[in-house]
């Protein structure tokens, strides 16, 4: 897991829709999966996994809380 | 062949054998019954045979998940359990329905579609306390002895999460363990299949839960195609002046209405407004939750912070919910509330379901029409400490709560009462052995409520339309309407006024409502959603054809959830079910007696009240739009025909 200086994270305010996840996975994959998403998404945690590119900001787009901001 | 939307499996788990099946799924079933739930009802009639024990080995529990579950599709979360229901319906002759749960899930649905299966049937019964444990290709029944009897909902979740990184978990409590007929199971800890008894017949198989993990993923056929409808819908739901609402208290975004509609008349709307309104709630909340992909969000979860109970925190159940049992229980403090959902919530108890025949019993106790001679000894003053009491007995089986754990009927016959005419205040009325949560007293009767009658299993959920949120104008009812597909005379039909009931035929409405419902099912849509029309038909059609490469119109769609609603008809015509068993409970033709006064039943817009020659005009309606016999309610062999459900034709009665 790491740090990502390009989105800012409030985690009180993720509803943990995971529509992020869906559509991460969806770009890298190529299909809907979840668990291989690179954002991570826990009751209370927001985290990026090592292979999640520094400049990329997708998921934030998805976010309908502001729970994931691009930077 | 490649398959998109699909998983393209389907897994059969015989609990007695110990064995695993993997079937690849028919596509040729897509065509008839869409998937999801469709394909569900279609295993329900192969597999639970007429008659049987709803709690022997052999009642089947079949779970589906919508086509679109997996996919970004908005509120594409629901799963849907079938399997016989241990709730007594009917006492001469006695029958048991087959009823359905609907869960919106925020881990188990996407990830039962990742790991490659769309369908899950479970038939059987385990000697030992087992779980099933799902992950990918690795399917397997686990020893369960560590969990049976000694962990609780969330607790059993807790520990399965843990031991399974990722995963969703599908969870009975206590409650289920010991067979009580309306316990439930509960999916990642915010979604309940509700009220008819899953719990008890996972119980029943010493099934304590079901882990599902997946990684292999959702393929779409037309991703470009998809991400363009999901996009237009998803643009809709973030503009909707209801989305803050939601993300700040759930389904209490309707309260301003609620208070007056989901009013059982035991306190005024002042202090009922005081009690269980905005701020008492947002005094409670924890978190906002959301069903995966679901824009809207209408869950929450809940911490006591101070006072009585400070620090009981709870995951489940909606803040109406939680109202109408601190009302008809008289809790007014909403953390006396909480205690006793929570309560329900870790032995895995529909909430609703208990607090009904707790309330009955406590009331006559209190007018002294029962003696602790027929309590057993117990003092039922009303009270939180006597509902945590009988709460504690029901979930355990002890004493009264043996037999209060099985239902309205076999309570009414053991205590030698009929709860269907005695417990008319604040019940939502009594009808095929559960008290229906909407009541038409205080809602008015909309298709919505109407559609609970009518339909073989009560189900405030799946009679979702516009007409389930705060009222709305008889334009917007239209648009609602002309978004489910609907022909133009069956749009004429549903709009001439009818001089029974009011501007518009409610009853011709149920029966388009009801099909809508049942493609929501099918796709795992969810209804919540439609309230607000955010699921129009022909946006629906779209993803489906999308996702899954079958090109299928907002018409073809419409009948495919017609013809669902007529197969989920006949499995339970072969039951025994007909038309007397739709007629409106005998409650909804006597007033509430409220601190406003009194409430009736009254047409959707409160211009007139309903009475009897009413109800049976509307009943006729309803099986006249539904090409049904209008003396029996079912099926007739034109209509069978008509949607190509010819091999059902001779389980209609002679």
């Amino acid at each position: 897991m790491k740090e990502k200086k390009s989105i800012k994270t409030n985690p009180e305010a993720c509803t943990q829709c995971l529509r992020c996840q869906l559509y991460c996975s969806f770009h890298h994959t190529g299909v809907f999966n979840p668990l291989k998403a690179w954002i991570v998404i826990k009751p209370g945690e927001i985290s990026f996994t090592d292979e999640c590119l520094e400049k990329c900001t997708l998921c934030t787009l998805y976010c309908v809380c502001d729970a994931i901001i691009s930077q | 062949m490649e398959i998109y939307g699909f998983s393209g499996w389907m897994l059969y788990v015989d609990l007695t054998e110990g064995k695993i099946r993997k079937v690849p799924i028919d596509l040729e079933l897509a065509g008839r019954f869409i998937g999801g739930w469709g394909i569900g009802c279609k295993l329900a009639y192969d597999l639970i045979k007429p008659g049987i024990d709803p709690l022997s080995p052999v009642n089947p529990i079949i779970i589906s998940a919508g086509v679109l579950v997996g996919t970004s599709v908005p509120s594409a979360a629901r799963i849907v359990a079938t399997f016989k229901s241990p709730l007594l319906a009917t006492e001469e002759p006695r029958k048991y329905m087959i009823a359905y749960g609907t869960a919106g899930t925020r881990r188990f649905g996407w990830n039962l579609k990742c790991a490659g299966y769309d369908q899950i049937v479970i038939t059987g019964k385990s000697e030992r306390p087992v779980y099933l444990r799902i992950d990918d290709d690795e399917v397997e029944i686990c020893d369960a002895d560590d969990l049976w009897g000694e962990k609780d909902t969330y607790e059993t979740t807790d520990v399965l999460e843990d031991r399974y990184e990722g995963c969703g978990v599908i969870s009975i409590g206590r409650a289920g363990e010991n067979l009580v007929r309306y316990s439930m199971a509960l999916v990642d800890k915010n979604g309940t299949f509700g009220r008819h008894g899953l719990g008890a017949v996972m119980g029943s198989k010493n099934l304590k839960a079901i882990v599902a993990r997946g990684t292999k993923g959702v393929k779409v056929s037309d991703p470009k195609r998809l991400s363009k409808v999901v996009d237009e819908m998803a643009e809709k739901i973030k503009q909707s002046p209801w989305l803050k609402p939601f993300h700040q208290v759930g389904a209490h975004a309707g309260w301003s209405a609620y208070k007056s509609m989901l009013h059982m008349g035991v306190w005024s709307v002042e202090e009922y407004d005081k009690h269980y309104g905005i701020p008492a709630l947002l005094s409670v909340k924890r978190y906002s939750a959301a069903c995966a992909t679901c824009i809207l969000s209408c869950r929450i979860g809940y911490r006591v912070k101070d006072g009585r109970h400070a620090g009981l925190e709870t995951d489940t159940g909606h803040g109406v919910v939680l109202s109408m049992i601190g009302e008809r229980l008289e809790l007014k403090d909403i953390r006396d509330g909480l205690k006793y959902l929570d309560m329900c919530n870790r032995a895995g108890l529909c909430a609703y379901a208990s607090s009904g025949p707790i309330d009955w019993l406590t009331r006559l106790y209190e007018g002294k029409a029962i003696t602790e001679e027929e309590t057993g000894g117990l003092a039922l003053t009303r009270s939180l400490g006597t509902y945590l009491r009988l709460l504690e007995m029901i979930i355990n089986r002890e004493g009264l709560g043996d037999t209060l754990a099985d239902g309205w009927i076999l309570v009414s016959e053991k205590l030698g009462r009929d709860a269907r005419k005695e417990y008319v205040w604040g019940s939502g009325g009594i009808q095929k052995g559960v008290a229906h949560m909407i009541d038409p007293r205080t809602w008015g009767l909309s298709a919505n409520t109407l559609g609970e009658a009518v339909n073989p299993r009560a189900h405030h959920g799946n009679m979702s339309s516009a007409l389930a949120g705060p009222p709305v104008t008889l334009d917007w009812v239209k648009g609602d309407l002309e978004e489910m597909a609907v022909s133009r005379d069956e749009f004429l039909r549903i709009f001439t006024p009818a001089t029974y009931y009011g501007v518009f035929n409610a009853a011709r409405m149920a029966r388009h409502i009801e099909d809508r419902g049942n493609i929501l099912n099918c796709l795992g849509c969810c209804d919540s959603n439609s309230i607000p029309r955010f699921l129009p038909v022909p946006n629906l059609a779209e993803c489906y054809s999308a996702a899954t490469g079958i090109e299928t119109t907002p018409e073809m769609l419409k009948k495919v959830g017609e013809r669902v609603s007529n197969l989920y008809k006949i499995i339970n015509v072969r039951e025994g079910f007909s038309r007397e068993d739709d007629e409106f409970p005998e409650a909804w033709f006597k007033p509430i007696m409220t601190p406003e006064g009194p409430a009736t039943m009254k047409d959707y817009y409160k211009t007139r009240e309903i009475i009897r020659d009413d109800a049976h005009q509307l009943l006729d309606d309803y099986y006249d739009e539904r090409g049904w016999d209008i003396e029996t309610g079912i099926p007739t062999q034109e209509k069978l025909k008509e949607l190509g459900l010819e091999e059902y034709i001779k389980d209609l009665p002679e």
